[in-house]
């Protein structure tokens, strides 16, 4: 804890003060928002200066804008879940307070992830435009998404660039065999949570060539398939993904012994939170890796065994 | 029934109303404009003089005028509401652990804040965000004014409020656990905790007319609360309109603390501690702790919020969490305390 001012204040200060804190409430300028203020080291007018507040933003901001164009980044930029914490240590770091994108002279914010959603209303307020990142979850959402950000930073060359990159990368990704053949897969957060239908994770594993469980049997987006379930018909593999930066995307599989029983004797991918904290290009990243995952899987003698005694069983679709 | 006197009853001596209240207001008024010097962006002593009187440059003036300045006048605010309320509340409830929290007041409007981001109300229009919290704590005022009129138990009022923050905790967790938005839930935790942290002049104009009538029906409380401290039944007898009370009382405290807790969400347990710092000093007469209560509460939060931004690592500590951290132990201390004087 540190003091960052020192309070000096002289013999008349205060009253000087007292009159300005009742001149400046009765101003109109206090009641009324304000117009914006005059750029303080700009870009420029069609390449404005934005600050981001939250993860997602943080990563956006780096893949479309100029370096010169970056005001500031939220801290999590430089942390574990960061996809671009190198990249991101040659950026100033806010802690995600309205002064200080002010102060920086951005022009723009981009948020995600609700982190200061006053912060952001604030600065509404005074005439810098609030831009939030729309969670995507599908690849055209991801297309727009991308679009709109870049069309704001002035960066639309850049943002189709991006975009036809990943839809190439995706191409190539993308498996032959008939989706059937697909090996299955059931998706785990620690917390028990996993991904159905709906989730930028599930567009991940079936464009990586996995039969996502939970898509087929629900619940849709965020929640998890019950643990009954995956006893009565296991998937070929699990993948979990460690949000606790604590390496231990297991937790919820070693949690229950009878999880754990099914888990142990399957491969379980582990995706790296920063592979996939948002629906954005960077999935393309988790969708690689996965491809990795599943061909090992695939080679593998134990699951070439099993899969031709459960071809018969897994055209039966399990009722919902 | 007795007032509840202090733990340390005698110990101190009372000073006069007035000299405490100059002195509370002075404490106040430098906490006010060392609060200006705090924040994100390091502003030296003649610029920000500068900024106050809109002569610095626009970015300054603007985080000065209308961040610090807002917030400031914001802590100050809620603070006071809240050392009113608590002030008030105990005295009329005989209760020393009474306290807007205690009555539901700040849980429901905490609902009513949830609410308003669950259903997305408060991402489309932000205003919707104060106007659901300050109406949700009307409809449990409402549920409180009914049962007042009917029933002359106190205790019933408590249990009351007990069991209003207990629907709203239940409503609060039903939305966070339905909440099909990953980050609603920690928005909805988040606001829990209570901050004052980049709000504007716009939630000031929202917030300041309701905190100021329910101030000023609080002040309005305080004679009738010295006869009330003889006993209901005695107070009756002596002419006391028990209900006008009650009116006032529950009045004032759900639009102060319905407003504050719309802007700034819930700051726990400064109702409680403010008028048990200052009964001993005013000698333990009712009346005379309402006013000291509130400028207190306002300098307690406004230090509060100054802490928070003198700690500069990591993200910014809540200031709910603060004011729960120092008044968490007092509350146990005061339950403990009470339990010796009771055996």
């Amino acid at each position: 804890m540190r003091r960052r001012h020192h309070i000096n204040f002289g013999s008349c200060r205060p009253c000087r003060f007292a009159l300005a804190i009742g001149m400046a409430l009765l101003s109109p300028m206090a009641w009324a928002p304000a117009a914006a203020a005059p750029a303080k080291g700009a870009a420029s007018a069609h390449r404005p200066k934005a600050a981001s507040f939250g993860l997602c933003a943080d990563q956006m901001l780096m893949m479309l804008a100029d370096p010169s164009q970056i005001a500031s980044l939220s801290p999590t930029a430089r942390g574990p879940l960061s996809a671009y914490a190198q990249r991101a240590k040659a950026f100033p770091i806010n802690r995600g307070s309205a002064e200080e994108v002010i102060a920086s002279g951005a022009k723009l914010l981009l948020q995600s992830d609700a982190v200061s959603p006053t912060s952001a209303a604030a600065l509404r307020q005074f005439g810098i435009k609030t831009i939030s990142i729309p969670m995507a979850n599908s690849w055209p959402e991801i297309d727009a998404m991308v679009r709109q950000i870049a069309h704001e930073l002035g960066q639309s060359a850049r943002g189709e660039a991006v975009i036809k990159n990943m839809h190439q990368r995706l191409a190539q990704l993308h498996p032959t065999s008939p989706t059937n053949q697909w090996p299955s897969i059931i998706y785990y957060r620690p917390d028990g949570g996993g991904a159905g239908a709906g989730t930028f994770v599930d567009i991940s594993l079936k464009a990586a060539g996995f039969r996502n469980l939970q898509s087929l049997w629900g619940p849709p987006q965020w929640g998890g398939i019950p643990a009954e379930r995956v006893l009565r018909q296991p998937p070929d593999a699990f993948a979990v993904s460690y949000f606790d930066t604590s390496n231990n995307g297991t937790s919820i599989l070693r949690r229950n012994p009878l999880l754990w029983g099914q888990a142990r004797t399957r491969p379980i991918i582990h995706v790296p939170g920063k592979y996939w904290n948002c629906g954005s290009p960077l999935l393309v990243d988790a969708v690689e890796l996965l491809v990795a995952e599943r061909r090992k899987l695939i080679a593998s003698p134990t699951y070439r065994a099993s899969s031709s005694r459960a071809s018969l069983s897994r055209s039966q679709r399990p009722s919902p | 029934m007795t007032h509840p006197s202090h733990p340390a009853a005698g110990l101190i001596r009372p000073v006069r109303q007035s000299s405490l209240c100059v002195g509370l207001l002075l404490l106040l008024g430098a906490l006010m404009l060392a609060s200006l010097n705090f924040g994100y962006v390091d502003i030296d002593q003649s610029d920000l003089i500068r900024a106050a009187f809109g002569l610095s440059d626009p970015s300054t003036n603007m985080i000065v005028q209308q961040l610090r300045m807002p917030r400031m006048l914001l802590a100050v605010m809620v603070g006071m509401s809240l050392g009113a309320s608590g002030a008030v509340l105990q005295g009329l409830l005989h209760n020393p652990l009474a306290e807007p929290g205690t009555l539901g007041i700040t849980g429901a409007a905490s609902l009513g804040a949830v609410i308003a981001i669950y259903f997305g109300f408060a991402a489309t229009t932000p205003l919707s965000l104060p106007l659901f919290a300050m109406t949700s704590a009307g409809i449990a005022t409402l549920l409180l004014l009914f049962v007042a009129r009917d029933n002359g138990r106190t205790l019933t009022l408590i249990l009351l409020g007990v069991g209003i923050s207990g629907v709203s905790v239940a409503l609060t967790s039903l939305a966070m656990n339905l909440s099909p938005n990953p980050w609603a839930v920690s928005e909805i935790a988040m606001w829990l905790l209570g901050s004052v942290r980049d709000r504007t002049f716009q939630e000031v104009n929202l917030a300041a007319p309701f905190i100021l009538i329910g101030l000023i029906m609080l002040m309005a409380c305080a004679p009738s609360l010295d006869i009330l401290s003889l006993g209901e039944d005695s107070a009756r007898s002596l002419g006391l309109r028990v209900g006008r009370l009650r009116i006032l009382a529950i009045g004032g405290t759900s639009l102060a603390v319905g407003a504050g807790v719309a802007v700034s969400g819930s700051v726990g347990f400064v109702g409680l501690m403010m008028p048990h710092l200052i009964r001993p000093l005013v000698g333990h007469i009712p009346s005379r702790l309402i006013l000291p209560s509130a400028i207190g509460g306002g300098a307690l939060v406004l230090a509060a919020d100054i802490v928070v931004r003198l700690i500069a690592v990591g993200p910014e500590l809540q200031l709910g969490v603060l004011t729960s951290l120092i008044g968490t132990p007092f509350f146990i201390y005061l339950v403990i305390s009470l339990r010796k004087r009771m055996a």
